[in-house]
């Protein structure tokens, strides 16, 4: 009975709940942490707890680098154009899995994830065999091409899901005052939609920012994006460069989540329905 | 002008019929409600007129011409739906002028024709609201202005009220019956509340189990029901077993006179609770339970030669007696509506 009064008075619960932040808390910013310090270390030997010595000298290596740049290139034009592209083949196929009734469809969702069932790298090596031939291998449409078949799922499951939620009546009220399908889908639909849409977009651009599998067995040698060099830098240099890499990496992620956020935090979705 | 007809209109969901063979017709500028329980086939009906909807057989024709070669967005029908009715990424203004921005209307006309709109539903400058700041009323209200604003040649209701709180039920279905009077638009208001279609309507049509079994004035069909459901459906209604022999007909101690009608076998009589009174000289008549609904008093009465209690409603103020008298009553044969019948008055026999 004492313990139960204590439990309810404050002082123990309180110091739980606050190692548990803390737990949770470290858990996830250690690493981040670990990943930034070495991104400015110029010397950090055991059992030091805190690099021995800073300095940038790793930054402008990687700068100076004229692979890094090409990389970095690469990188920003395959991802955009992997989103774009999932975005234009998987946005109609969702509306179509959330709305109408086709045959297999069951079959076609699901099917979906077959590329997940299997070790990706022996589907990538099948495939590259398969892209030899066509002459893809070392182009930009081959390394797109390929890093669709990662992106398919995502870009098709999660917007379903949003485009499913939407309620008929809000699609059939704006059919009813006079608007096509088409405008239906890009006045109604999309709009509501779009808080799911937007994460389905984001996870593909960083899905495709950090592909690396695919990309090093179907881009070699002409296409090399950032984390495919990182792959082969990291082996070679000292770990600094493996966490500049990184930071880099990063900061796109970073970018997107604060343009998103506002998106990603709408509450309309379930404010409006209130009266139903 | 806007005359709607059903012909014949049939509705298959899964090999069963949802709508089988349905005839309406709806005057121009006439209210007419779809009533019935739910999975009737009154939506079902709604929804085809509306273009959401392809009967399997049949035509629906507005005036004359048939509505099925053109697909919602080319119909003059404007629906109010009954969840889930406005845009929630849109505040009120652009969910009125959604559809005239559609029709390439000039800025100020929209803007002119919104405000009309809103006035014309009680809700005068609220444009710039969003959907989730209004009740679910004001939610309504906005959703009806939606619909007005396209000035359709046909408005559908589909229970727009029925996520609404009782009272606000039944001012907002009276403002609803006020507006569309005023503007003089013919109307299809779809609901499974019986006393919200009597409120409302011109004309009523009850439908059950995909069938329309009748389409009268309220009054009409609250005194004369065409068959045995519609009688139970409409206010409540006391079913006894009778039989008829030439233009007499018996229910226990019960006689009446069949009105002008010869019938023999058995038939069921139906009686109102308000038109069983209290009254000496009547039939012996024991009260077994009585409850104060404010207005009146329902009573159930136990009377001798009848195997079921009979329910009575008694008007406040008037007290009870140890006989009962029926005012009137409609004889059904096999479901259907076969007459009236008229109490014989009963020759005290000792």
């Amino acid at each position: 009975m004492s313990l139960t009064w204590f439990w309810r008075s404050g002082p123990l619960r309180h110091a739980l709940t606050l190692i548990a932040v803390f737990a949770f808390g470290a858990f996830l910013l250690l690493p981040l942490w670990t990943l930034l310090l070495w991104a400015v270390a110029t010397r950090w030997n055991f059992p030091g707890i805190v690099p021995q010595e800073f300095g940038l000298k790793w930054w402008s290596w990687v700068f100076q680098n004229s692979d890094v740049g090409k990389s970095a290139f690469w990188s920003l034009t395959t991802a955009p154009t992997v989103t774009l592209v999932s975005a234009v083949i998987c946005l109609p196929a969702a509306y179509a899995f959330s709305r109408f009734e086709f045959p297999l469809k069951r079959l076609f969702y699901v099917a979906l994830l077959a590329s997940n069932a299997f070790p990706r790298i022996g589907l990538y090596i099948a495939i590259a065999a398969f892209f030899f031939q066509f002459g893809l291998i070392g182009t930009f449409w081959g390394v797109v091409l390929v890093q669709l078949i990662g992106t398919l799922v995502t870009m098709t499951w999660i917007p379903a899901a949003a485009f499913g939620a939407v309620p008929r009546e809000l699609e059939e009220a704006a059919r009813d005052a006079g608007a096509s399908p088409l405008r239906v889908f890009f006045s109604v639909t999309l709009p509501i939609a779009m808080p799911g849409v937007i994460v389905a977009l984001i996870l593909t651009f960083l899905g495709s920012l950090d592909e690396s599998q695919a990309t090093l067995v179907v881009g070699a040698p002409g296409i090399t994006t950032l984390p495919v060099l990182m792959y082969t830098l990291v082996d070679s240099y000292p770990e600094p460069v493996g966490a500049v890499f990184s930071v880099l990496l990063t900061i796109p992620s970073v970018l997107l989540l604060i343009v998103a956020r506002r998106y990603l935090l709408a509450g309309y979705l379930a404010a409006g329905f209130k009266g139903g | 002008m806007a005359e709607i007809v059903f012909q014949d209109v049939s509705k298959l969901y899964a090999g069963k019929a949802a709508v089988s063979a349905l005839n309406l017709q709806v005057e121009s500028g006439e209210l007419v409600c779809l009533l019935g329980p739910s999975g009737c086939g009154k939506t079902t009906s709604l929804r085809m007129l509306a273009g959401f909807l392809t009967p399997d057989a049949g035509d629906i024709t507005l005036d004359g011409r048939s509505l099925l070669p053109l697909g919602p967005e080319a119909r003059p029908t404007a629906m109010v739906f009954q969840r889930y009715t406005l845009w929630p990424h849109m505040n009120v203004f652009h969910n009125v002028a959604f559809g005239l921005k559609l029709r390439r209307i000039s800025k100020a006309d929209v803007v002119r024709r919104v405000g009309q709109a809103l006035e014309l539903v009680g809700l005068p400058g609220m444009e710039q609201r969003s959907p989730s700041q209004l009740s679910g009323g004001q939610q309504q209200r906005v959703a009806l202005a939606r619909a007005l604003v396209l000035e359709p040649q046909v408005l559908l209701l589909d229970e727009p009220l029925s996520s609404l709180d009782a009272k606000l039920r039944v001012s907002l279905r009276s403002e609803i019956r006020a507006i569309v009077r005023e503007l003089g638009i013919t109307t299809v208001f779809v609901t499974h509340d019986q006393e919200e279609a009597m409120a409302v309507a011109d004309r009523i049509a009850v439908m059950f189990g995909g069938e329309l079994h009748q389409a009268d004035a309220p009054s009409t069909l609250y005194a004369r029901p065409a068959t045995r459901e519609v009688a139970d459906f409409i206010g409540t209604m006391n079913f006894l077993p009778g039989v008829a022999t030439g233009t007499r007909l018996h229910a226990g101690p019960l006689a009446f006179e069949l009105a002008g009608k010869a019938l023999s076998g058995p038939l069921e009589v139906a009686i109102r609770p308000e038109d069983i009174y209290f009254a000496p000289g009547g039939i012996p008549a024991e009260v077994t339970s009585e409850s104060d609904l404010g207005h009146y008093r329902e009573m159930r009465l136990r009377v001798a030669g009848l195997d079921a209690p009979l329910m009575s409603f008694v008007p406040r103020g008037e007290g009870s007696g140890a006989t009962v008298q029926v005012r009137r009553a409609v004889v059904y044969a096999g479901g259907k509506l076969v007459g009236e019948a008229v109490p014989v008055p009963r020759l005290v026999s000792r």
